[in-house]
């Protein structure tokens, strides 16, 4: 008979990028620290690359007790394969009792190999966690067809609980450098004939590195915008608002912007503070995306359009002869704020 | 070369309820093939048309199911299979991957699994992942192209001399990357996988198609379920807010803007 292990802490999993912590992951460990208090657990940053120690503070400072960093000079690079071997090392030393992920491209590939590896149970896109005393385990809330259907879920106790978290559904803890705490790192063995994959460039084109997860404001357009030219009207708005463009599925399949910066069912799923829609209709795909954003203002000359329907702010109006007028009064307030506005 | 699709029938959203004691979403009203994994497959029949190979479609499901995989027969897919029966209601992420990867084993050898990049209903991303680490593949995901280079020097791939490259779509740029086969990729919307559409001749071809279909024993799978669902509720819908005037609108708009972005 084995004997029972009791699994324990709640992990964050810190994915850095250029020697710079996610936002995302910074803001797991606000909402991790709350289920690690809750549940009388200590909260526990993982690092996992060739060398982090810059990052062991910030980790701290902004809520966890512990860091554990698994290193490897075969984990310079992201690569789940190599990745998933760390997390696992790791796992089987300390049976995490949680383990949380940002819903970003590699923490998605890592989270889905992990889970599967550790045989652990999966909750996907969740939006709350919280601690249930009498039963001793978290109930998991999560968020699934196109943010229509909320659920909530319990893993059996025999298996360590595996979640993604989008950006943005928590808020960033501020930083306290007076927090104390600990970081220990540990040398894993990866093997690199393990390692099938291998990024050889990165293209980097501004039309292609949108990160619309994370942003904070996003001036969207659709078919209503009525030509690629008129994209720069939202370039316009975007940027004295510090935003980014986004657009429908419509205004992709013109050739108007670029696949990646496709709002919706079939392209992003986003929840800014401020969401901006521009000659966009409203379709259930659409929304499919976007329903989840803090504010939402609607531009739209159709009086029925549908998108009017779910928006904050409604504006009839022909966004092509409304946007320069709003984006220069928008200058103008801007410039009498003093430059302020994060877009200046 | 072997292909593998995995697809997945999805509700058009519109008539969706919980069922508590079968711990499933039941789904009424119009199906269809979930957008992404039609990228998916559309992405397999350009890889076979160029290498020479073969496209299989593979869905789990219950036997309306077999609607998709004769949608992916009249796409051009050759052979389909429906792991089906009750021990696979209100499977999770796990068993979900482990039921298609043990499927997939099966049906003999494999140089590359396609998935869709998430489904419209779960929206989880997460089944390739389990696909690729029950199959021990690496795994791209969110790819977007595919180039395929012959290379006397390339020892890696099965299929012959073939280094293959995806281009992934991650939040810093677009990666290229190199991997060895047999690998599981999963598939995104992009302008190079538009789904062809069906001949009516292929269609109905596909309608008169027998398709197999894999029971849990046949897997010699014990169902298991880590995660349990409690409840599921519908999220509250967004109401509309203000409507601004025409006349005011720029004044307004522009303040509140301002007074939101700075927030």
């Amino acid at each position: 008979m084995n004997e029972k292990v009791l699994n324990k802490d709640i992990w964050i999993y810190m994915e850095a990028e250029h020697g710079k912590i996610r936002n995302v992951s910074l803001e797991l460990l606000g909402a991790g620290r709350l289920l690690a208090d809750q549940s009388n657990q200590k909260l526990v940053g993982i690092l996992i690359g060739e060398n982090g120690k810059e990052l062991q503070q910030e980790i701290i400072a902004r809520g966890a007790d512990l860091v554990y960093m698994a290193k490897a000079p075969e984990l310079k690079a992201f690569s789940s394969e190599g990745y998933t071997k760390a997390l696992q090392i790791l796992a089987e030393r300390f049976h995490p009792l949680a383990i949380l992920f940002g819903a970003t491209a590699d923490g998605k590939e890592l989270a889905g190999r992990t889970a599967h590896r550790l045989h652990g149970g999966l909750i996907a896109n969740c939006t709350g966690m919280e601690w249930d005393a009498a039963e001793q385990t978290v109930i998991w809330t999560a968020c699934s067809f196109g943010g229509s259907f909320i659920s909530r879920s319990v893993c059996g106790k025999q298996y360590v609980q595996i979640a993604t978290v989008r950006p943005s559904v928590f808020s960033r803890p501020a930083a306290d450098e007076t927090r104390r705490g600990e970081a220990a790192e540990y040398p894993v063995a990866v093997s690199a004939s393990k390692i099938h994959t291998n990024v050889i460039q990165v293209l980097k084109s501004a039309s292609m590195a949108v990160n619309l997860e994370e942003a904070k404001v996003i001036v969207a357009g659709g078919r209503g915008m009525g030509s690629k030219e008129n994209f720069a009207l939202l370039e316009d708005l975007a940027a004295v608002l510090g935003g980014v463009v986004g657009a429908s599925r419509a205004a992709v399949d013109e050739g108007w912007q670029t696949q990646p910066h496709q709002v919706g069912q079939t392209g992003k799923q986003v929840r800014p503070k401020l969401y901006i829609a521009c000659g966009i209709s409203g379709a259930i795909q659409h929304l499919a995306g976007m329903t989840e954003s803090d504010t939402i203002i609607a531009i739209n000359k159709d009086p029925d359009a549908p998108i009017f329907k779910i928006c904050d702010y409604g504006i009839v109006a022909d966004a092509m002869e409304y946007l320069p007028r709003l984006t220069s009064r928008i200058r103008e307030i801007a410039a009498a704020w003093d430059g302020l506005l994060p877009g200046q | 070369m072997n292909l593998i699709v995995c697809v997945k029938q999805v509700g058009d959203g519109s008539n969706l309820h919980f069922d508590p004691e079968a711990n499933t979403l039941i789904r009424e009203g119009e199906t269809a093939m979930n957008a992404f994994d039609k990228n998916a497959l559309e992405a397999a029949l350009q890889i076979a048309e160029q290498t020479g190979g073969t496209v299989s479609v593979i869905s789990l499901g219950p036997e309306k199911a077999k609607a998709v995989l004769k949608e992916g027969l009249a796409m051009g897919a050759e052979k389909a299979v429906l792991i089906s029966g009750e021990e696979f209601k209100g499977s999770d992420i796990f068993a979900t991957s482990r039921a298609l990867a043990l499927a997939i084993q099966k049906t003999g050898e494999f140089d590359l699994v396609l998935c869709g990049r998430q489904s419209s209903e779960g929206e989880s991303s997460m089944v390739g992942a389990g696909i690729a680490e029950e199959l021990k593949a690496p795994l791209v995901t969110n790819v977007c192209a595919v180039r395929m280079e012959d290379s006397a020097s390339y020892n890696g791939a099965k299929c012959g001399d073939m280094r293959v490259y995806f281009e992934r779509e991650q939040e810093d740029g677009n990666q290229i990357i190199e991997v060895s086969l047999p690998a599981v990729v999963t598939v995104t919307k992009s302008k190079s996988f538009e789904p062809r559409f069906p001949s009516v001749r292929a269609t109905m071809k596909a309608n008169r198609a027998e398709i197999p279909v894999i029971t849990a024993a046949d897997l010699s799978l014990k169902a298991e379920t880590c995660v349990n669902l409690r409840e599921v509720s519908k999220t509250p819908p967004r109401t509309q807010g203000i409507m601004f005037e025409a006349g005011e609108a720029v004044e307004k708009a522009a303040e509140l803007l301002c007074r939101l972005a700075l927030t």
